[in-house]
């Protein structure tokens, strides 16, 4: 199922998000289950999957990191695989040294700092992605799949500072 | 069977026809039921104008009486009498005692689902919240002097599968049509209105007598969505009597009495509580052993006493916005619920939180029920369809054990409902035809400390090499917050058995027998009005059939199928006229599986158009 068809938007990493939000609330409007409250069983049983299989279309594309897996997997791209260990250490080293800033900040500021630097990083790394996208090679594919690990971190390590900011 | 609706969603198919939605706040100390009137849902009295029936139910030898004179003989027929059923719901004995000690009750044994020992015999805490929600039933109907066409139930949105599970059951045992189940700060938000407001945030928060939730919505263009739901289940106004109790022992030094007393000492406590919402000061006499103790509490000594618990309610918010992705400065307005939010210094601690003056206009008791009777009136489609969306969420996350007792996540906690989600499993001997898994439902990272919703046996798999067959299990929640499990031998294509076993709930088979014991009495009537029932039901399927075929038929339906559902139309229709139950609704179920293609192309097509910006009035 690709997922760009069922919103009809076009298929790229740099999504116009209004307008899916727009076309998610519609499609909410015309298969929710509270529309189907009094229908038979296997009309609500219909409209839920449909239902079901839009909330996780839309979770898939709002996300960069999902957004950018489901491209690749549209064009039949393998996947890196989840545990395969990253080759650029100059990118590993800028990892452990983020990771050691974040245990060290223990002030709103030093944690809004560091936010700004990781966010800073992480637009560059989707640009990357974007550029990479806009054509579909192999070699491209393999840049936006390479970049796409790195993404994962920033997403992580993102996580984990909002974390540490909340129990602040 | 309603074609219709996808054309016009929520338009009664039968106009002329008056439903009844009623909305039930099935609460911990009392419980209402509300329904439209003149256009207005209001909270329905019982014969002596009291809105409130406490959830009380008590099972003397002779009697079995609900609400009040139930709460009244408690004293003195505590064993007798079930009070606060709703913390027996979906959770066994062992939960429940280990929270609240002194409890009067005899239970058959301290495993599984909780079986209260009473002069009638034995009854689990569903057949106790059954009789409630049957008295606020016979209330409505009374009152309405209709039939009710169906009802939403409202639940605390931190209950868990299992205790909605529990409260679904209930309503169906009590002859309850159950619409959806929705989440009492949801309700809370449909009350107040929120939805005719400018889009923006809004956060509910819903402090009763034993449970804490707090929901962040945000409205878009009318589509009403939580975007995160927190709590605690076991944080409330009784915490603030704890609190004064225990300070009310220390100052008398009145530590031997603590647990004979305990009863005693709260009522005090609550006395004291309730005196201070509109005064600055409280004095409640107390006498144990024929001593007269003074016991007296200023407000300000009052809020320093319950700050903690507050300060961790507040925790919670911010939990909550961070998972809404949102700051305080984004919230537009704040709706307060729940009795405990009378307190001055809650709704202090609240608007100094939020920098903003809450919203408590509607009746903290009532608002809850009002808002699940105006979202049950929109449900059986008295409404138009440009009303208000609701999207809810899963407020725990679902997941399975895997190795040493370590839970793998398979659907997040605020992911929107419904949702589905695949995971496939592999097995791991030659020749293996069953496995066993194990479904829990919260946040930790080990199975011990989450919640167990049930364990699910998959049999029939087919016999293969260790690894070959590969098992794809579907975990699908429903819009009332339910879960589904089914499973696929994905080589195959060969549908897996599965058995549930709910940890804390009832089986499929032990709901219908008790179903059908209670109806045994009535049996005549009840085949009479399932007749009626089904009849009705045939002119729906006939009359929305109709109006698709119409719309749609030529375009979407090759002759040979057209013919084959309009032969299925005929017999049903024929069949209608005559008096057997069973036949009309077979027969309406193979109209059901006949037209599933044309139901789905017509789904399609609406999408479609929907999308590409036509409007289907516009054709």
């Amino acid at each position: 199922m690709n997922y760009f068809d069922l919103f009809q938007i076009e298929m790229a990493f740099d999504i116009d998000l209004e307008k899916l939000r727009t076309h998610y609330q519609k499609l909410q409007r015309l298969t929710h289950p509270d529309k189907f409250a009094s229908a038979s069983d296997a009309q609500k049983r219909m409209y839920m999957q449909k239902n079901a299989q839009i909330n996780y279309a839309y979770h898939v594309l709002l996300s960069p990191v999902s957004r950018t897996e489901h491209i690749l997997q549209l064009r039949n791209y393998p996947l890196p695989d989840a545990n395969a260990s990253l080759n650029d250490t100059e990118f590993l080293m800028q990892q452990m040294e983020l990771r050691d800033a974040m245990s060290q900040a223990d002030t709103a500021n030093a944690l809004d700092d560091l936010t700004n630097v990781i966010d800073s990083q992480q637009n560059a790394i989707e640009k990357h992605i974007s550029e990479s996208l806009a054509k579909n090679e192999t070699a491209s594919n393999q840049n936006a799949a390479s970049a796409l690990t790195k993404l994962k971190f920033f997403t992580k390590l993102r996580s984990e500072l909002e974390e540490k900011r909340l129990g602040a | 069977m309603a074609l219709l609706q996808i054309s016009e969603p929520g338009q009664s198919s039968a106009p002329h026809q008056k439903k009844i939605g009623v909305g039930i706040d099935l609460g911990t100390t009392n419980s209402l039921i509300s329904a439209m009137r003149s256009g207005v849902c209001e909270t329905l009295p019982d014969a002596d104008g009291k809105f409130l029936l406490p959830s009380v139910v008590q099972y003397t030898h002779d009697h079995l009486l609900v609400g009040n004179t139930a709460r009244l003989n408690a004293a003195d027929d505590p064993s007798n009498t079930i009070v606060s059923v709703k913390r027996f719901i979906g959770r066994n004995v062992d939960d429940v005692t280990a929270q609240w000690k002194h409890l009067p009750y005899q239970f058959l044994d301290n495993t599984g689902m909780p079986t209260f020992v009473t002069a009638q015999g034995n009854v689990n805490p569903i057949q106790v919240s059954a009789e409630i929600l049957k008295s606020l039933k016979q209330r409505a109907v009374e009152t309405l002097g209709e039939e009710l066409t169906g009802a939403v139930i409202t639940v605390p949105a931190y209950f868990d599968d299992a205790q909605r599970q529990g409260t679904k059951d209930a309503a169906q045992l009590a002859g309850l049509n159950v619409l959806r189940l929705i989440n009492e700060p949801t309700a809370a938000a449909i009350a107040y209105g929120l939805d005719n407001k400018n889009d923006g945030q809004f956060v509910v928060f819903d402090l009763g007598g034993g449970t804490f939730d707090v929901s962040v919505l945000r409205l878009n263009k009318g589509v009403f969505e939580v975007l995160s739901t927190a709590g605690d289940t076991a944080l409330g106004g009784d915490d603030f009597d704890h609190a004064i109790a225990a300070n009310i022992v220390q100052k008398f030094e009145l530590h031997q009495y603590e647990t004979s007393h305990h009863r005693l000492l709260m009522d005090v406590a609550r006395q004291l509580k309730e005196t201070l919402s509109d005064r600055a000061h409280a004095v409640t006499p107390l006498t144990i052993n024929n001593k007269l103790y003074e016991p007296c509490l200023t407000r300000t000594e009052f809020d320093a006493l319950i700050l903690p618990i507050i300060e961790h309610a507040l925790t919670i918010c911010k939990r909550a916005l961070h998972d809404a992705k949102v700051t305080i400065d984004d919230i537009d307005d704040i709706v307060l619920v729940g009795g405990s939010t009378r307190v001055p210094v809650v709704r202090e601690a609240v608007a100094n939180f939020f920098g903003k003056v809450p919203l408590t206009d509607i009746d903290p008791d009532k608002v809850v029920s009002i808002g699940a009777g105006i979202q049950a009136d929109i449900l059986v489609g008295n409404k138009q369809n440009d009303d208000l969306l609701l999207l809810d969420v899963l407020p725990l996350s679902l997941g399975i054990e895997t190795m040493g007792g370590l839970v793998e996540k398979i659907i997040p906690r605020n992911t929107t409902i419904p949702v589905a989600r695949a995971q496939e499993f592999t097995t791991f001997k030659d020749g293996q035809t069953g496995m066993l898994m194990h479904v829990t439902q919260g946040e930790r990272e080990l199975v011990s400390d989450c919640r167990s919703l049930a364990k699910f046996t998959l049999s029939d798999i087919p016999p293969m090499a260790a690894g070959a067959a590969h098992i794809r299990v579907t975990f699908q929640v429903d819009a009332d917050g339910l879960l589904n499990v089914t499973a696929m031998e994905k080589s195959t294509g060969r549908q897996a058995n599965i058995e549930v076993k709910p940890s804390y709930g009832l089986g499929e088979n032990e709901i219908l027998e008790m179903l059908q014991s209670s109806m045994d009495h009535a049996k005549d009537d009840m085949q009479a009005r399932m007749l009626k029932e089904q009849q009705v039901e045939a002119d729906r399927v006939l009359e929305s059939m109709q109006s698709a075929l119409a719309m749609d038929g030529d375009e979407l339906l090759s002759n040979d199928e057209r013919k084959e559902i309009d032969e299925s139309l005929a017999k049903l229709a024929e069949l209608k006229q005559q008096n057997d139950v069973a036949s009309i609704k077979a027969q309406i179920e193979t109209v059901d599986d006949i037209s599933q293609e044309f139901a789905s192309r017509r789904m399609d097509k609406s999408i479609n158009q929907a999308l590409s910006g036509q409007s289907i009035s516009d054709i």
